[in-house]
C-alpha cells in the first residue's frame, strides 16, 4: 500500500512516515499544495494523508484539485485547527475522513485501514450527468449554466437519478429512496413528480433526459437528446 | 417611571404653570385697567359737578328718577349715577337720591376727604359701587362732592375672564401632557427600533450593524457612533479569535510530534539506539514547547497591560556584546560571523531579562537568514528621535543588519504582527511560530520604544528597536 503524506511541518512529516513506514506502508511526502497534487496525479496512491494547513495553497484546494482531475483516492485530512466549520468544509471538498492533531497512531492506521478498504471509486462532490449539475452540500442544482430552483423533493429525485445515471429506476425503488417508510399518499406520487421535474430540467431548455421506460419506470440518460 | 411618561408630566405641569401666571397676569391687568377706566369716569363726573357747583345754583335733590342735573351724565342709565354735595360738616345739601339720604361720608372719611381726593368702594341697596370724595369750593365756602359708578360691569367682565380660565385651562394643560406623550413616544420611536436591533445584533450576529437612518439627526448620530463602537468590538473579538487560534495551531503542532514521538518508541522493537533518539528528539519538542508558552504568555501579559517588566539601568552596549557571545557557536556553525559596532556607554533603564530577549530574537532571525560567509551587523548608537507631537528625545537605537534575501515586501507592514512569517514555505522548522519579531516589538513598546523593519539598499534585511536613553518614565 502506498501512502502520500502532504506536511510542511518537517518533523511531523518525518514522524508520520517512520510511523506508517514500520506499519508496512510506502510513503512519499509532499511539502506543499503544488507538490501534492503534481504526486498525486503522476503517481497512483492507495490513501492521501493531507494536512489542512499548507504554504502556498491549503489542504481543501489540494483536495478539491485532486477530484477535479480525477484522482479519487481516498483523502485522510489532518488539521491543528479544531473548528467545526473546517472539518465541514474539508469534508464537502471531496476528503473521506478527519483527524484532528494531535493523533494518535493507531487511530490514525485504523481510519487508513477503513479508507483502503472502501477502494477507490469515482465518488464526486459535485453530481453530473450530460449537462445537469449537482451539489448535495451547497444543495444546489444547474443545468448548464442555468441554476435550477427545485423543491426538497425534486431535488433529491434529482440526486437519485444523478446517483445511478443510465440506470432504470423502478417506481417502487424511488419511492423506498426519496419517499420514507411511513409514506401513505397516493401511488402515482412518483409520476406526478417526475413530471414537476421534467418541468423543470427538461423542458424550458429543449432537452429529454429523463426518459419513461413503460412498464419499468424512469431513466436519466446520461446523454440527453433533444426534445422530439 | 418611563422616560416617556417623565417627559409628559413635565410637559403637563410646565403648561400649567405657565397658564397659571398668564392668567393671574392678564386677570390682573385687566382688573387694573378695569379700576383706571371707573376712576377716571369718577373724576371726569366730580370735575362736572364742581364746575356746575362752582357756576351755578344746587340741583334739586331728586328722591328718586333720572338725574337732571345735566347732559353730562346722561350716557349712564339714571339707576346708576350716584352723586351728593355735603359741607364740611357732613350735612347732605344735594343728592341725586339714589343713595338715599344720609351722607355717603363718615366723619373719619370727611376728614381725609380735607386732605385730597378720596377713593373708596361702597356698598349702597345692595350694589357695588366706586366713590370718589373730592373737596370743592360752592361760592367761596367750601363743600364736597361724592360721585359714585357701580362696578358691576367691570365685576362682571372678570369674573367671566376666571371663569373662561378655570374653564378652558385644564383641557389645555391635558392637551399639552398628551402632545409630549406622543411627541416623546414619536422621538423616541427610533431608539426603541435602535434598542432592539441592538439586542438581537449582540445575541445573534456579531457582524450586523444597525442601519443608520438618513435624517442625519441625533438618532442617526446615535446610530452611527453605535456602529463604531460595534466594529471596534467585532475587531477586538476577531483577533483575540485569529489569536486564539493561531496559538492553538502553534501548540498542536509541537504537541503532536511529541505524542507522535513517544507513541511510535512504544511500539515492540526498538533498539536502545532508536529510544535515545526519541528521548532526545521529544526533549526538543518540550523545548519548543516551552518557548511557545513563554512567548504566548508574554504577549498575553502584554496585552493586558499588567506590568511584566523589571526596569534596572543597563548598558546595552554591554549586552550587544554579550549577546553576540550567546550566539558564537551558532554563527559559527551556520559560517555567519557577528560584528557589533556599539560605541562608548548606551544607558538605557530596562528589564534585562526581556532586553536579551529581543536581541535574541533579532540575532537569531539574521543568523538564520544570512547565507553563510555573511557577517550579521549590530550596532547600538544614540540618537535624536523626534516624537508624534514634535518634541525630541534622545534614544538608543539598536540594529541588526544580515545580508540575506531581505523581507519580501508584501511582508513588511505585517513583520511584527503575530504568527507572521516572512516565508510560510519555510515553514515552522526553520522559522519558529512567526512570534519572533512580535515580542520584539511588544518588549520595545513596553519600554516606551519604537520598532522598524525594513530592507538595507544594498541588500539584507534590517531591523531597528529604538529605547528611550536612560529615563524611566
Amino acid at each position: 500500500m502506498r501512502v502520500l503524506v502532504v506536511e510542511d511541518e518537517m518533523r511531523t512529516a518525518g514522524l508520520l512516515r517512520r510511523g506508517l513506514c514500520e506499519e508496512g506502508y510506502s510513503v512519499d511526502i509532499a511539502v506543499d499544495g503544488p507538490d501534492a497534487v503534481w504526486r498525486a496525479s503522476e503517481f497512483s496512491y492507495d490513501a492521501v494523508v493531507l494536512d489542512v494547513m499548507l504554504p502556498g495553497c491549503d489542504g481543501i484546494e489540494v483536495c478539491r484539485e485532486l477530484r477535479s482531475r480525477g484522482r479519487w483516492a481516498p483523502v485522510l485530512m489532518l488539521t491543528a485547527r479544531d473548528d467545526l466549520a473546517a472539518r465541514v468544509r474539508g469534508l464537502d471538498s471531496g476528503a473521506d475522513d478527519y483527524l484532528a492533531k494531535p493523533f494518535s497512531f493507531d487511530e490514525l492506521f485504523a481510519r487508513l485501514r477503513a479508507l483502503i478498504r472502501r477502494g477507490a471509486p469515482e465518488r464526486p462532490a459535485q453530481l453530473r450527468c450530460g449537462g445537469l449539475r449537482l451539489d448535495p452540500a451547497t444543495r444546489q442544482a444547474w443545468r448548464g449554466e442555468a441554476e435550477l430552483a427545485l423543491s426538497p423533493k425534486e431535488f433529491a429525485l434529482l440526486e437519485l437519478f444523478l446517483r445511478h445515471p443510465g440506470q432504470v429506476l423502478t417506481r417502487t425503488r424511488i419511492l423506498e429512496h426519496v419517499w420514507d417508510y411511513a409514506y401513505d399518499g397516493v401511488s402515482n406520487v412518483v409520476d406526478q413528480y417526475v413530471g414537476y421535474l421534467r418541468r423543470k430540467i427538461d423542458r424550458p431548455f429543449g432537452t429529454a433526459q429523463l426518459e419513461t421506460v413503460r412498464g419499468v419506470g424512469y431513466r436519466l440518460r446520461a446523454a440527453p437528446p433533444r426534445a422530439a | 417611571m418611563s422616560l416617556r411618561m417623565r417627559l409628559a408630566a413635565i410637559f403637563a405641569f410646565g403648561s400649567a404653570v405657565l397658564i397659571a401666571a398668564a392668567g393671574l397676569a392678564f386677570l390682573w391687568q385687566l382688573h387694573t385697567s378695569l379700576a383706571a377706566a371707573l376712576d377716571s369716569e369718577l373724576r371726569q363726573r366730580a370735575a362736572a359737578l364742581a364746575a356746575r357747583l362752582a357756576s351755578g345754583p344746587l340741583p334739586a335733590s331728586s328722591p328718586a328718577g333720572p338725574d337732571q342735573t345735566g347732559s353730562h351724565t346722561g350716557q349712564f342709565p339714571a339707576a346708576e349715577q350716584v352723586a351728593q354735595v355735603l359741607t364740611p360738616g357732613g350735612v347732605v345739601v344735594y343728592s341725586s337720591g339714589t343713595e338715599g339720604t344720609g351722607p355717603l361720608l363718615s366723619s373719619a372719611e370727611l376728614w381725609q376727604v380735607a386732605g385730597g381726593p378720596l377713593t373708596f368702594t361702597a356698598v349702597i341697596e345692595g350694589e357695588q359701587l366706586r366713590m370718589l370724595a373730592s373737596e370743592v369750593r360752592r361760592r367761596s365756602h367750601p363743600a364736597i362732592t361724592v360721585v359714585g359708578v357701580p362696578t358691576d360691569i367691570a365685576d362682571a367682565a372678570q369674573a367671566h375672564a376666571q371663569l373662561a380660565m378655570l374653564i378652558g385651562g385644564p383641557p389645555v394643560v391635558l392637551a399639552a401632557g398628551l402632545g409630549g406623550w406622543l411627541l416623546t413616544g414619536a422621538a423616541l420611536r427610533p431608539v426603541g427600533r435602535m434598542r432592539r436591533r441592538l439586542e438581537e445584533i449582540t445575541e445573534h450576529d456579531a457582524s450586523a450593524r444597525l442601519p443608520v437612518p438618513a435624517t442625519g439627526d441625533e438618532i442617526a448620530a446615535l446610530a452611527v457612533t453605535m456602529n463604531g463602537l460595534l466594529d471596534r468590538l467585532a475587531r477586538a473579538l476577531a483577533r483575540q479569535r485569529a489569536f486564539t487560534a493561531d496559538a492553538g495551531h502553534e501548540l498542536r503542532t509541537p504537541l503532536t510530534a511529541l505524542k507522535a514521538e513517544l507513541e511510535l518508541a512504544t511500539r515492540a522493537g526498538k533498539s536502545r539506539q532508536a529510544l535515545a533518539d526519541a528521548v532526545r528528539a521529544a526533549a526538543g519538542d518540550a523545548d519548543r514547547l516551552i518557548r511557545l508558552a513563554e512567548d504566548l504568555l508574554l504577549l498575553a501579559r502584554a496585552d493586558e497591560g499588567a506590568a511584566f517588566l523589571a526596569p534596572e539601568r543597563i548598558d546595552l552596549a554591554h549586552e550587544l556584546h554579550a549577546a553576540a557571545r550567546r550566539f558564537a557557536s551558532t554563527a559559527a556553525a551556520r559560517s555567519v560571523a557577528i560584528s557589533v559596532q556599539a560605541a562608548g556607554q548606551l544607558d538605557v533603564v530596562a528589564d534585562r531579562g526581556r532586553v536579551r530577549q529581543a536581541l535574541d530574537n533579532l540575532i537569531d532571525n539574521a543568523l538564520r537568514h544570512g547565507p553563510p560567509g555573511s557577517t550579521v551587523e549590530v550596532t547600538g548608537r544614540c540618537a535624536v528621535a523626534t516624537d508624534g507631537g514634535g518634541g525630541r528625545q534622545q534614544v538608543v537605537a539598536v540594529e541588526v543588519r544580515d545580508h540575506g534575501p531581505g523581507f519580501p515586501p508584501d511582508f513588511l507592514p505585517r513583520a511584527f504582527e503575530r504568527f507572521q512569517r516572512s516565508d510560510p514555505a519555510r515553514g515552522r522548522a526553520d522559522g519558529g511560530a512567526g512570534l519572533g519579531l512580535a515580542i520584539v516589538a511588544t518588549i520595545a513598546r513596553a519600554h516606551h520604544g519604537t520598532v522598524g523593519a525594513g530592507n538595507h539598499p544594498s541588500g539584507g534585511a534590517r531591523v531597528r528597536i529604538e529605547l528611550p536613553a536612560d529615563s524611566w518614565p
